[in-house]
């Protein structure tokens, strides 16, 4: 990812000082008490998306990744703040013009089990947005049967229902489903993370193939900074609905400013028994976004806060020295520090490879080169 | 960790009687927990690892039932025990603690109370004296004010605090062993880190032997001690922690690793395991990997591997494994030098 790269492309989605308030007040009790309490669920969020690009939302739970992804498709009205695709300004448009705006963008769920209908076979599950936007009349059967061969599914299995597909099986057919009206935009709300291990890597790349293949834009939120790590062109990263820090996959990996992206990345429990010594626990816990804290909002947890971090409320601005387009938002983040990140290991992957298997015979001969590029021998590994 | 086994589990089968068919949660499993050591048992959905927990603490309930095996606690077995017995092992003895601190909590009592009866029911404690513990156990693992917010509800701690209470019910009675049941699942990382150091601190302070058991390698690295790697029921591979990730043997384990996203690699392309999980009451025939290995042969599809040693403490149930057919004792554990190569010296 070259800093070039960036400007070349253009902006196909502008988010503009997002804000989503969710009130409490709809019990009996509440009302007649006045206790409306309001969660600031998303606050003034701004950043931009490339046609072509893989953006990642991380964070904890209720640090607003899911409610700015449904705001942005207009699934939670915003509170304020505007969307902008591709020119048209989203938060305005009628019912029927948010109708048309749905087909050019389509999201996958995170859990394939509730978000697909029981009731209906994955043939018609698929089929289901071609009908509601009107499209491929006709052909919908071939459609159908194209869609599940792309995502990896038999097409003789569209009269099955989502009970007879195991956890990755679903997701694949909710990826079919999103890409049935062809949409440009991709929202993928934690797509991986109800699955296990071994069946992730398979979803993650089946859903780089389609990006490629259908030239794609990508908003993906996800929890998880390895998976994140994998898929991201560039990675915004949120703490109690607002963001701390964006910056490209490989600066924001090896070089965080910010000390909650520091901690976040500390925090990771890595396959490595040497490695896994060196975590320190950030302290205490989320603060509740009813009542959030003043001032910088990490600042209860934070491990350099002092008594101005208290007061001012940090904007999210470029962080001198950095890439173009590397903002943080920390009162003590002065210029750009590239240590403090995650080093890369490159051999440390190739222990694993199925050629370096002890194996009986003593030799890698009988390695069967199935797997989607599996065996591709690296030579020196360094 | 030269000390006797305090657990010993030998060929446990766990089954479950469904409509579809009998399905081997757990298959002929064996292993055994050191006094003070932390064992993971790490496994994907639908391997048997919770099963083999609940089998060892006889919480299996229809259609579920232990069909053969013993669980040596201390000399005994355990499921040679009455219910009543079980009943005060239970607790005091051996302690679970479960993924959900939400549904293992009773919404409708203080935690106070809850800490309290279980303190109440193993010790002749009186109430007062009950109280006192359960406060200095809540300060124990971490709750800020233990003395005001003993008579607080579930609902009014965070999902961090909420495991805090679980690990504090489960170390009330001092109990040797603590079978924790991804105990972290439902938290977020900076929080996971906050449980995993506690519980490593109680472990020293309480003197526990712990097993763990995640679907998670990282947690597996961060905290164990030895590991057995379960798959369709049966173990597959049992190491050292370090040598395990060092090194695996079995293909399973392998591909497994090789699949996380790794935050330490920034290729963009990741290596998954073929296939799917096999479903437990339709298992592939010979070894159950065999349809999703890239090593398999047809031998493999006929013949079903037992788990043997194919190296001093590392045992792994490959019949291709460097070792698996030659006896392991004449082998050195300092064969590692091959790890690096990929060729071995025979």
């Amino acid at each position: 990812m070259e800093v070039s790269q960036m400007s070349d492309r253009d902006t196909i989605m502008k988010v503009n000082g997002l804000t989503k308030h969710f009130t409490q007040n709809d019990g009996f009790i509440d009302r007649l008490f006045d206790a409306t309490k309001t969660v600031k669920a998303v606050q003034d969020v701004s950043f931009e998306i490339s046609q072509g690009e893989t953006i990642g939302l991380v964070g904890e739970s209720g640090s607003g990744k899911s409610t700015t992804a449904r705001s942005i498709l207009q699934l939670d009205e915003p509170t304020a703040g505007t969307v902008t695709y591709d020119g048209t300004d989203v938060t305005s448009l009628s019912a029927k013009e948010l109708k048309r705006f749905r087909k050019r963008i389509q999201m996958v769920f995170q859990d394939p089990a509730s978000s697909l209908n029981r009731r209906k076979s994955v043939g018609q599950i698929i089929r289901q947005p071609m009908q509601i936007h009107g499209l491929y009349k006709g052909e919908r059967d071939k459609r159908v049967e194209e869609l599940m061969e792309q995502v990896g599914l038999s097409p003789e299995h569209s009269n099955r229902y989502p009970h007879e597909f195991s956890g990755g099986q679903r997701q694949r057919v909710g990826i079919a489903r999103a890409l049935a009206v062809e949409p440009e935009f991709l929202v993928c709300d934690e797509p991986v993370s109800a699955l296990d291990v071994s069946i992730q890597a398979q979803i993650l790349n089946l859903l780089k193939d389609l990006q490629v293949e259908y030239d794609l834009t990508i908003l993906f939120i996800a929890h998880d900074l390895s998976v994140i790590r994998h898929v991201c062109d560039r990675v915004a990263v949120m703490y109690l609905g607002e963001i701390v820090e964006i910056a490209e996959t490989e600066e924001l990996f090896a070089s965080p400013q910010h000390p909650y992206t520091r901690a976040l990345l500390n925090a990771i429990p890595e396959p490595d028994p040497e490695l896994a010594q060196h975590r320190q626990p950030l302290s205490g816990e989320v603060p509740s976004p009813i009542d959030p804290p003043k001032g910088c909002s990490f600042h209860p947890r934070c491990p350099d806060a002092t008594d101005e971090c208290r007061s001012i409320d940090p904007d999210l601005e470029q962080v001198d020295g950095a890439m173009v387009g590397h903002e943080t938002a920390c009162i003590h983040v002065e210029s750009f520090d590239s240590e403090g990140g995650i080093t890369l290991e490159a051999a440390n992957r190739d222990r694993y490879a199925p050629e370096n298997f002890l194996h009986e015979d003593g030799s890698s001969a009988r390695t069967v080169s199935e797997t989607e590029g599996a065996v591709t021998k690296t030579g020196a590994s360094e | 960790m030269t000390s006797e086994p305090i657990l010993e589990v030998e060929n446990l089968v766990t089954q479950f009687h469904t409509d579809e068919g009998v399905v081997k949660a757990v298959d002929g499993n064996s292993f055994s927990l050191h006094k003070g050591e932390v064992l993971g048992i790490v496994g994907e959905s639908g391997s048997g690892k919770s099963v083999t927990a609940m089998s060892v603490m006889q919480l299996i309930d229809k259609p579920g039932y232990i069909k053969a095996g013993t669980v040596r606690y201390k000399g005994e077995d355990l499921l040679e025990k009455s219910k009543a017995e079980m009943r005060q092992i239970r607790g005091n003895d051996i302690a679970m603690m479960f993924q959900d601190p939400m549904t293992s909590l009773n919404p409708v009592y203080t935690i106070g109370s809850q800490i309290s009866r279980v303190i109440r029911k193993h010790t002749d404690a009186s109430k007062p004296e009950a109280r006192d513990r359960t406060i200095e156990l809540l300060g124990d693992v971490g709750i800020p004010e233990p003395a005001a917010r003993v008579d607080d509800y579930p609902h009014q701690f965070s999902g961090g605090m909420r495991q805090r209470v679980l690990l504090a019910m489960a170390i009330s009675c001092d109990p040797e062993i603590l079978i924790a049941d991804e105990p972290t699942t439902a938290l977020d990382v900076t929080i996971e880190a906050q449980i995993f150091e506690l519980i490593d601190r109680l472990q020293e302070k309480y003197g526990m032997s712990v097993i763990l058991i995640t679907h998670d390698l990282g947690v597996v690295a961060g905290s164990c001690d030895r590991v057995a790697v379960v798959y369709a029921g049966r173990i597959v591979e049992r190491a050292g922690v370090e040598e395990l990730f060092e090194s695996p043997r079995h293909p399973y384990t392998r591909g497994l690793m090789r699949s996380i996203p790794n935050l330490r690699s920034s290729e963009s392309r990741l290596t998954p395991i073929k296939g799917q999980i096999p479903d437990l009451t339709a298992l592939p025939s010979g070894c159950s990997f065999h349809p999703r290995c890239v090593h398999a042969t047809e031998e493999c599809t006929q013949r079903d591997p037992e788990l043997r040693a194919v190296e001093t403490n590392r045992e792994a149930a490959c019949i291709h494994a460097l070792g698996y057919s030659n006896p392991a004792t004449t082998r050195t554990a300092t064969d590692s030098a091959a790890t690096d190569g990929g060729v071995s010296n025979e």
